[in-house]
């Protein structure tokens, strides 16, 4: 299933929570990345997921899938953040190591 | 002014409002694509796929604004104005030979 | 710029949330119509024997008519439309326009199934909105408008818009509702302008039709310039036979590479004079508009095609093919239908923060509050019920019987003004519970009330791989356990309002938007 877009934006989005200082200032446990590291790490995937998106559905349709599949990603997160924060950011690692199996299936 | 009448100038002036953003706007969006899609020196069909594309555009953001600018007069003028200045202008100009 | 988003929001809002949920299940229309069938099993077919079948019906059925529109199944419709345009002047007996026929592609045999709208229903509502024509797409289109005028004054508004990018509070009230309603708004803003605006796009030869007239003395010829003249030769008045149709769709499909057609207009079928045109399908990319190619139909000779588009026609298609989405494959569809969800949440959770915001506890509610309130009851809890009652007609509405597809619709109807009109007589927060676990209940019945009726029950089809009978009863458990989940919440917050872990501190940017709202 084509949802490596969706993992890799889900770990940007949540690292550039991480890098929120809005979010809490949580302690720097892994695999939690520290704020600023965390916020090129989040834009850094979030390019990943560009790519992602390109290299599966083609650059016309990828550009209305990365904006379409990022934007649930963001509405996952910020759900999962209003309850378990912590669990919430702690999954960016999980999510981006999976899109890499996810992403090979049916490429 | 006694409160109610003051209450029902602010009324008739919120009327005006409305319709100046609503269906001026409308007009004034609808005439101004038309007169850009006459002018654009471009293929007719595709200078008229463009206007007829932005002029949503247009409507939205001369409704705001009419809402925007604090007088009325000025709001009215724009966008009456220049819905029929632009009528005018394409009815003198007529379609494209 | 905040008053203005909070009049249009609420001024609009409960057509828009209409609109969002029966658009947001259109991505599902074949799909819906599928369901709504259980007595068919159709395979899908190559569209050059779809043709073939389609047009061997129409020449057994409707030989001499002016025009016959068929439009070919894909792997997603499965069945044949045709429809057919008598020649004007056929004998007096011929009443009414012919409805349309569905036929099973491979035998070319008219459907043997529970006469239904389907997804049709939801689709047509969507933009017009059971009204009649032109009345309901007027009044879409300035509910449109109405949107596309909130979101931009919604974005200047919240001018520092990545500041509560991700906060979201529960148990607190208007606080709550604000942090919803931005949450679902930013974070899905690229799909909301997006749909919008397209959505005006896909109307706008009715909406703004001035600019044609600008440059065109007669209107048709900016549709010839546009997407190619039709072949409008009139009847010859000899007599031919079509040449066989399966050769011209392979000729098509070569000339496009692989593309599919999706429609076929034969004109004049039996005359020497005939024109066969296949329409490009629509789902290759991401431009709606596939092109046309015209033959003639007694010889078989390629005519003419449509010319390529130029770059503002493209645009136009590519809007048309953003707002339908008939490009998605599964994942983007079921992309599509959460994003207009999120949509929905947009329009209800702003309506729902308008009331939050106005209610004081312990006064009475002004007349205005009091409508917005029971308004809000009856759009956001009494349609979702209404839907579901008319998936349920579907099931317990007898297959033979006459007229059975008005019957679904009015049960929608019924069902939906009759539950908010009920909801009426109760005290405000009561009717949100009941009128919610009404609708949750409605979901929830449907796959009992469609195991109990048909043979494609939940765990039948789960045995049999059937992906969409399955996928059907799961989603419609979903909705039904969200709407439990909400009846719930609600008669909890009355009984002990408790006080849940806070994600963030209050900014001082909530505070001056919660004034502004």
């Amino acid at each position: 299933m084509p949802l490596e877009a969706a993992l890799l934006g889900y770990a940007a989005l949540a690292n550039l929570a991480r890098a929120d200082a809005r979010i809490g200032p949580l302690p720097v446990r892994a695999p939690l990345l520290p704020p600023r590291i965390a916020r090129a790490a989040g834009i850094a995937l979030a390019l990943l997921s560009l790519v992602a998106a390109f290299l599966r559905f083609g650059p016309y349709q990828g550009a209305v899938a990365w904006f379409g599949l990022v934007s649930l990603a963001g509405i996952a997160l910020v759900l999962l953040l209003s309850r378990w924060p912590v669990l919430a950011l702690r999954l960016w690692l999980p999510a981006a190591l999976l899109a890499l199996p996810i992403g090979m299936i049916g490429a | 002014m006694t409160m109610a009448r003051k209450a029902a100038g602010r009324g008739w002036h919120l009327a005006a409002r409305c319709l100046t953003a609503l269906v001026g706007g409308y007009a004034a969006a609808a005439a101004i694509a038309s007169l850009g899609a006459r002018l654009l020196p471009i293929a007719a069909a595709e200078a008229t796929a463009w206007g007829m594309i932005l002029s949503f555009l247009l409507f939205a953001v001369l409704g705001l604004w009419a809402f925007h600018e604090h007088r009325l007069g000025r709001v009215a003028l724009v966008i009456w104005g220049t819905a029929l200045a632009s009528v005018a202008i394409l009815l003198l100009l007529g379609p494209r030979g | 710029m905040a008053w203005i988003h909070g009049w249009l929001g609420l001024l609009a809002g409960w057509i828009l949330f209409a609109m969002f949920l029966t658009g947001t299940a259109s991505y599902f229309r074949p799909e819906i119509t599928r369901w709504m069938q259980p007595e068919l099993h159709l395979r899908a077919v190559p569209p050059d024997m779809a043709a073939a079948t389609a047009v061997a019906w129409a020449q057994a059925n409707a030989p001499h008519d002016e025009q016959w529109y068929i439009y070919l199944p894909d792997d997603r419709t499965i069945a044949t439309r045709i429809f057919t345009r008598p020649r004007p002047d056929a004998a007096a007996a011929r009443t009414a326009r012919r409805e349309e026929v569905r036929l099973d592609p491979a035998s070319g045999r008219p459907l043997a199934a529970r006469d239904t709208r389907g997804g049709e229903h939801f689709y047509r509502f969507h933009f017009q909105l059971q009204l009649p024509h032109p009345w309901g797409r007027w009044l879409a289109g300035l509910c449109a408008m109405f949107m596309l005028g909130a979101i931009l004054s919604g974005v200047v508004t919240h001018k520092r818009i990545f500041v509560d990018f991700f906060t979201l509070r529960w148990g607190k009230g208007q606080r709550s509702w604000l942090d919803a309603h931005n949450v679902s708004a930013v974070l899905a803003l690229p799909f909301h302008a997006m749909i919008t605006y397209t959505g005006l796009i896909t109307l706008v030869l009715m909406y703004m039709p001035w600019p044609i007239a600008a440059n065109y003395a007669k209107p048709a010829a900016f549709a010839a310039e546009a997407f190619g003249a039709e072949p409008d030769t009139p009847a010859s008045g000899r007599p031919a036979r079509l040449v066989p149709i399966a050769p011209l769709v392979g000729a098509a499909m070569r000339e496009w590479q692989g593309g599919r057609p999706g429609t076929l207009i034969v004109r004049n079928p039996d005359d020497a004079a005939s024109t066969v045109t296949l329409v490009r399908d629509g789902n290759d990319g991401l431009n709606a508009r596939g092109g046309s190619i015209s033959y003639a139909g007694a010889t078989g000779a390629r005519l003419s095609a449509s010319p390529p588009p130029g770059p503002a026609i493209e645009t136009a298609g590519v809007m048309l093919g953003l707002h339908m989405g008939w490009f998605a494959g599964p994942v983007l569809r079921w992309a599509y239908f959460l994003l207009g969800l999120t949509g929905g949440a947009m329009v209800a959770t702003g309506l729902l923060l308008w009331t939050a915001k106005r209610r004081r506890p312990g006064a009475r509610p002004f007349l205005g509050l009091g409508c917005v309130e029971r308004l809000n009851i009856g759009a956001i809890a009494c349609l979702p019920a209404g839907m579901a009652a008319f998936f349920l007609a579907n099931r317990l509405i007898p297959a033979a019987q006459p007229g059975r597809a008005d019957m679904e619709v009015a049960a929608m109807f019924w069902v939906w003004f009759g539950l908010a009109a009920l909801a009426l007589l109760r005290p405000v927060r009561r009717a949100w519970i009941e009128t919610l676990a009404v609708a949750a209940a409605a979901f929830a019945a449907i796959p009992i009330v469609n195991a109990s009726t048909t043979d494609r029950g939940l765990l039948r089809s789960i045995a049999s791989g059937d992906g969409l009978f399955a996928a059907f009863d799961l989603a419609m458990l979903a909705i039904a356990t969200g709407l439990g989940f909400a009846a719930w919440r609600i008669s909890r917050a009355a009984a002990a309002p408790r006080r849940r872990a806070t994600v963030a501190r209050v900014p001082a940017a909530v505070t001056e938007l919660a004034d502004a709202a």
